[in-house]
């Protein structure tokens, strides 16, 4: 390695999957109609001890992939919700670790629901 | 990831691996420990069977099994927890054998609103449920609706309703706005493209009435 070249050029900058699940989750919880990341079960909320709950990221010294699992709030387009969410995700990612962004998977696997006010299975006995 | 693509450069495998595979290796004594723990509170694993003749194990394996009443059930209910908990870490956590990632496209139950070379959006059959039903619910005279959603993947839905409406309310256009809601919601809530849309209407008498409004 010559001793004038670039600081860039002397050595690797890793950056962990966490790193990028973390900026990911941040991102996510930005864009509205998300209610939340991950499954609201038992196996979400175990999962969210050992790592971040909902996302699943993996990142090179080039490029990162964000598989999400999101709640969305009722009413809102999911397209539009997942659109707006994988749009958010990469220019955050892109911005921050500066890998090029090649795959963002979203998982619907909820809707969150108000409650109804005069009707309805939320509300069986007063 | 689950598409076609894989992300270049990755250089940490071997550190990843050997993180992995330490942090499974933990999760799985965890699990075994709480499973031994749970047998010999329930009485079917004696510490003799498990200390093998050697005192000090055969004294430690003696204190789950020598409880009784709360405290017994306290060590059952505790390791039950713990062992759940240590196996649905190791299911759920990244690179385990059921990885938290989706595990490739279509898969069943689930309804693809987007596929392209970014990647997939996906809708949970449950989520396209509650949503149905909750869209139909907010119809007039709707009290009680039960979802049926059928065709996974890319496939149009069909979607089977049973709907209950309050006394008095025309059954005719109750079903009518039931389908009504139920089509919108499936095409402009979701994107999906639909099928077709049933109803069976039922009109709910006074006590079936009483259970499900306040």
């Amino acid at each position: 390695m010559a001793p004038d070249a670039e600081p860039r050029r002397r050595g690797r900058t890793y950056i962990d999957d966490e790193v990028v699940s973390v900026i990911a989750r941040i991102a996510a919880e930005q864009v509205e109609g998300v209610h939340q990341l991950g499954r609201s079960t038992l196996r979400g909320m175990m999962a969210r001890l050992g790592r971040t709950g909902g996302v699943d990221a993996e990142i090179g010294l080039k490029e990162a992939a964000v598989d999400l699992e999101i709640v969305v709030e009722f009413g809102h387009p999911i397209r539009e919700v997942a659109d707006e969410l994988r749009e958010t995700v990469i220019e955050t990612i892109e911005a921050t670790t500066g890998r090029r962004v090649i795959e963002v998977n979203v998982y619907v696997v909820d809707v969150h629901l108000p409650r109804l006010e005069h009707t309805g299975r939320t509300r069986r006995v007063e | 990831m689950n598409g076609a693509s894989s992300v270049s450069g990755a250089g940490l495998d071997v550190r990843s691996i050997l993180d992995r595979l330490v942090s499974s290796i933990a999760l799985l004594a965890l699990a075994g420990v709480a499973a031994l723990t749970f047998l010999l509170a329930l009485g079917v694993l004696s510490p003799a069977q498990l200390g093998g003749g050697w005192e000090p194990a055969t004294r430690l394996f003696a204190a789950p099994s020598s409880l009784a009443g709360w405290p017994r059930l306290a060590v059952l209910g505790g390791s039950l927890v713990v062992g759940l908990g240590a196996l649905a870490l190791m299911v759920g956590r990244p690179g385990g054998s059921g990885s938290s990632s989706f595990g490739g496209l279509p898969r069943a139950g689930h309804h693809v609103v987007t596929s392209d070379d970014l990647g997939f959006v996906v809708v949970d059959t449950e989520g396209v449920r509650a949503i149905v039903e909750r869209a139909v619910l907010g119809s007039r005279g709707v009290v009680e609706c039960i979802a049926d959603v059928r065709g996974t993947g890319s496939s149009p839905v069909r979607v089977i309703l049973k709907v209950g409406v309050r006394p008095g309310t025309s059954v005719q256009d109750a079903a009518d706005l039931a389908r009504e809601a139920a089509r919108d919601a499936v095409e402009r809530l979701l994107g999906l493209e639909i099928r077709d849309v049933s109803a069976r209407v039922s009109v709910l008498d006074a006590d079936e009435l009483g259970r499900w409004v306040a």
